[in-house]
């Protein structure tokens, strides 16, 4: 009982620490870019996916200066990264890893891909393939700078 | 024994309760928790106490991750796209998706879990629908109304102002994310043929339900459609899209011939004239806004001359 009490109160101990050591964002989106400049149309120096952990280091309209874990520092959408609140689940990655509990694992998720299928299951009239082929649907942003560009849009607008 | 137990629980309670505390107020957790995985040994029963005590504290569609959004839409999408078919035209595809990635830029909420995507539905109905995760749909009927490129863009923003600000994670009934989270918590709901996990299943059936009833049968709340408005007249103000082509959208519904079936559009949004008299102020409280260039009209013809 008391060594519990020690792992626990040395395991929130750990975490305070790292907590005053620098602020950690979240990537929350499959995949998005690190830029050069607080831009879209800025040079992309790297990729991050979902759950990768980054440094913040300076925050500018709507954008976040970041540095990853190979100490590369570049730009952000805000939107991309979680700032003032954490994922939950996402500790259950890390967990899962510890505790190697299928259980753990499981109690941990959310309304993800598993509850999908099962609701599948038991929906099987609902048109997923035509789902999966809106999403295949891209465009690039050299496509989009273009559009913008030619329509006269975004920065490239028409002084008011 | 039982004293030990006990104070175990209320140890991980405790626990629980620090980790919550800086949820809310700080980003750091993560790393936290990440030396807390490697440098103690946690047993996998105290493990799996502290995912159950956070997801117990879940309650409201704020709570929902970024990713549970995009799985809540796909199944909504794959509702609409049950209903609906989908319009195949390569180019005009494409064009939607510009203008539609044009207003997302320049929005809140530019990046999300999977992307913004634009799909136009072969329908003479006139409709647009937004479902949670950033799947949008317009129909052809909806297109055949609009005269420009920025009318087009007017009702895209409007709908990409529906997902930025989660108006359908917000139409789910509050009892039953509740539901969903306490199942959720529970270690047995996802074992394969629990009663907890059909309990589950069928609780996401509902919150499905609220979501694609609202848009395809109710409509959203008057006040989501007018704050839908006020974002549209922003994400297009800073795109370089005159805002006054949504007061042209809306006066061009009134005018439909639609106007007075009482489907699809009609069905689900107020009436195109109160919400014209709110989107003229918003617009009129602007210092200055973009006018609709020559250029993106004339785009704009040569794919809608060829909507069949």
């Amino acid at each position: 009982m008391k060594k519990k009490a020690t792992i626990l109160i040395s395991s929130i101990s750990l975490i305070l620490v790292s907590l005053l050591l620098a602020e950690t964002l979240l990537v929350k989106v499959q995949t998005t870019v690190l830029r050069k400049s607080p831009q879209f149309y800025a040079t992309v120096i790297g990729s991050l996916k979902y759950g990768d952990q980054v440094e913040k280091i300076a925050e500018e309209n709507g954008w976040v200066k970041v540095k990853t874990a190979d100490q590369v520092e570049g730009w952000l959408h805000s939107s991309a990264v979680e700032t003032k609140k954490i994922r939950l689940l996402a500790m259950n990655q890390i967990l899962k890893t510890e505790a190697s509990s299928q259980e753990v694992a499981l109690a941990g998720k959310g309304f993800t891909k598993e509850l999908e299928k099962a609701y599948r299951e038991k929906n099987k009239g609902l048109n997923y393939a035509a789902v999966d082929k809106m999403l295949r649907v891209k465009v690039s942003l050299a496509e989009l700078k273009k559009f913008l560009q030619e329509g006269k849009l975004g920065e490239w607008s028409e002084p008011r | 024994m039982r004293r030990e137990k006990m104070g175990k629980f209320l140890a991980i309670i405790g626990l629980g309760g620090v980790v919550l505390f800086f949820l809310t107020s700080c980003a750091s957790v993560e790393k936290g928790i990440s030396v807390l995985g490697q440098k103690t040994k946690i047993s996998s029963e105290d493990a799996k106490s502290l995912v159950q005590v956070a997801q117990a504290f879940r309650s409201s569609f704020a709570d929902i991750t970024e990713e549970e959004e995009y799985y809540i839409g796909r199944s909504v999408a794959a509702t609409v796209l049950s209903q609906y078919k989908v319009y195949k035209n390569t180019s005009i595809t494409k064009y939607v998706n510009h203008i539609g990635q044009a207003a997302v830029l320049y929005s809140d909420r530019p990046e999300i879990y999977a992307g913004y995507h634009f799909l136009v539905l072969d329908s003479d109905e006139i409709n647009a629908l937004a479902a949670p995760g950033g799947f949008i749909f317009i129909t052809k009927g909806l297109l055949r109304l609009c005269r420009n490129e920025d009318m087009l863009a007017a009702v895209l923003a409007h709908e990409v102002g529906h997902v930025a600000a989660k108006h359908g994670l917000r139409s789910i009934k509050k009892s039953r994310l509740v539901e969903a989270f306490r199942l959720l918590a529970s270690e047995t709901a996802q074992r394969s043929g629990s009663a907890n996990l059909s309990k589950l299943v069928s609780t996401y059936e509902d919150i499905l339900g609220d979501i694609t009833a609202t848009l395809i049968e109710r409509g959203y709340d008057r006040k989501f459609e007018t704050e839908a408005d006020a974002l549209a007249v922003k994400f297009m103000t800073r795109a370089g899209y005159s805002p006054h082509a949504l007061s042209d959208f809306l006066a061009a519904l009134v005018s439909s011939s639609q106007a007075s079936s009482g489907k699809g559009w009609f069905k689900t949004h107020p009436s195109p004239e109160k919400r014209l008299a709110k989107v003229s102020a918003t617009i009129k409280a602007l210092p200055q806004v973009p006018a609709v260039a020559e250029v993106r009209t004339q785009r704009f013809r040569q794919y809608s001359s060829r909507l069949k």
